[in-house]
């Protein structure tokens, strides 16, 4: 299992990559340094890898990671977006979820302004 | 709300990507105010209503921003614009530097001062009406609101202020379309405005309609444009050349090319003004700053380069119509990149 570190300026936390080509491509592109953008609970932003929907889900979880190819962008899902009905958590549009945060999401969230940097390696990377 | 009269537009794509990078921002549609003197059943800028406005200064300094940037027209939208103390100001202003303007109004603060200086600044100015008579009229936007409006008419012909009506259709007053087109020609305005009301802000989804009630208004909007020889514009349907054919008849469509930003009260740059999607901020970036953060946006890339699924990418509208609303896919269908829920042949109505 393929281990990463994200961190929002002091908050930093744990998540594991899946075995989707997704998670594959996005690991060897590590480390990421982007802005993030805010979108209800969701963070998100643009990375310079174009790859196409490989398992698009609607709906996700908290925690989980995904792929939005139109975007092309990273998006890290800690809670409903402005989009969500009920408590579901439902993107723009479908992602590919490619990992999951093994810790508590809103730790990340409640770091977050928009703007901010983000910072994605390996877990064992410094 | 977006504006009646775009400036035209040139396309420069990239061969390879189809991304268009030499996008200028010639138009801005700017909610100034969420403040209102009234309390429509379909008020989409009510969302905004906790949110601190930007400051007259700070506005003014703004529209200076916006004319460095080569900003052609500003669309001044609420909210009730004319509950903003400085919108005569901020109007001059934009006049003084080239920038063109009209705002949308209820009418109910249009005196012989507002109407007088409207003329001057040469500012095209959208009514909203909602109904072809009172009753229907007042039961969206409340009673006694009606009466305010002939007076608002009579002054704005007085003083020769170019102005239209607008009319966001809904369960309510769709079915008043050809007798409103009929009422605008009647009053002399420059055009009839039609947009479909999204379930935005204070808007019930009740109150939208259904593709075959969106099906019917283009139809018999069209024929009536057709037989009064009176310009109707359709805002927010960019499918509608998929059933009107009249020359009377316009329609906008706002993914062709990126040329437009839209701000709320507090300053943020949405992707669009019923949609909360913040993709800039001009306190913060300025014009320019900002409208490089839209451009480069990841959201922006989706909505202006999208891959159309079907029926879309067989629709010989596909070109300016690209998918369609993307705020009515995202808000409806639950998916930003979904094809426009109300378009007949997404619908498989047509």
């Amino acid at each position: 299992m393929k281990r990463i570190r994200i961190r929002i300026g002091t908050t930093e936390i744990k998540a594991e990559l899946n075995e989707t080509r997704t998670a594959n491509a996005i690991w060897r592109m590590l480390p990421i340094k982007a802005r993030i953008n805010l979108w209800g609970e969701e963070i998100y932003f643009a990375i310079p890898l174009s790859l196409a929907q490989e398992a698009g889900q609607a709906v996700v979880h908290k925690g989980d990671l995904g792929y939005w190819p139109p975007g092309n962008a990273i998006c890290i899902f800690c809670g409903p977006t402005p989009i969500s009905t009920g408590n579901e958590i439902r993107p723009a549009s479908a992602v590919t979820v490619f990992g999951r945060i093994i810790e508590d999401a809103m730790r990340l969230k409640e770091e977050a302004t928009e703007g901010m940097e983000i910072v994605i390696r390996e877990e064992d990377d410094g | 709300m977006t504006e009646s009269k775009r400036p035209s537009k040139k396309a420069g794509l990239d061969s390879t990507t189809g991304w268009n990078h030499s996008q200028k921002l010639e138009l801005i549609i700017w909610l100034l105010t969420a403040r209102c003197n009234l309390s429509c059943l379909h008020c989409y800028s009510a969302r905004f209503s906790d949110k601190k406005e930007i400051e007259p200064g700070e506005a003014a300094n703004i529209i200076k921003s916006a004319a460095e940037a080569g900003v052609k027209h500003i669309g001044f939208t609420g909210g009730e614009v004319l509950l903003r103390p400085d919108i005569m100001d901020l109007i001059s202003l934009a006049s003084r530097l080239g920038i063109s303007t009209n705002i949308v109004t209820n009418g109910f603060l249009i005196n012989d001062y507002v109407a007088e200086k409207l003329a001057e600044y040469n500012v095209f100015t959208v009514l909203s009406v909602d109904g072809a008579t009172k009753e229907v009229h007042e039961k969206i936007r409340g009673k006694g609101t009606w009466n305010s409006l002939l007076p608002a008419i009579e002054r704005l012909r007085h003083f020769g202020v170019s102005f239209a009506t607008v009319m966001a259709i809904n369960s309510l007053n769709y079915d008043q379309i050809p007798e409103y087109i009929q009422l605008a020609r009647k009053w002399q305005a420059a055009a009839a405005c039609i947009i479909p009301v999204m379930p935005a802000g204070k808007a019930n989804k009740d109150l939208v309609l259904a593709p075959d009630q969106v099906l019917w208004a283009l139809q018999v909007a069209d024929k009536a444009a057709e037989s009064l020889e009176f310009p109707v514009s359709l805002w927010c349907m960019p499918f509608a050349p998929l059933v009107t054919r009249s020359k009377y008849v316009v329609s906008d469509h706002c993914r062709t090319e990126l040329s437009e930003m839209d701000i709320a009260p507090g300053g943020e740059v949405l992707l669009c003004d019923v949609l909360d999607i913040t993709v800039s901020n001009v306190r913060e970036k300025g014009i320019l700053g900002a409208w490089q953060e839209q451009r480069g946006h990841p959201v922006t890339k989706a909505i202006f380069n999208p891959e159309l699924p079907p029926p879309c990418s067989e629709c010989p509208q596909k070109a300016q119509c690209k998918g369609g609303c993307f705020a009515r896919a995202a808000l409806i269908s639950g998916n930003l990149c979904a094809p426009d829920p109300l378009c007949p042949r997404v619908a498989k109505i047509l």
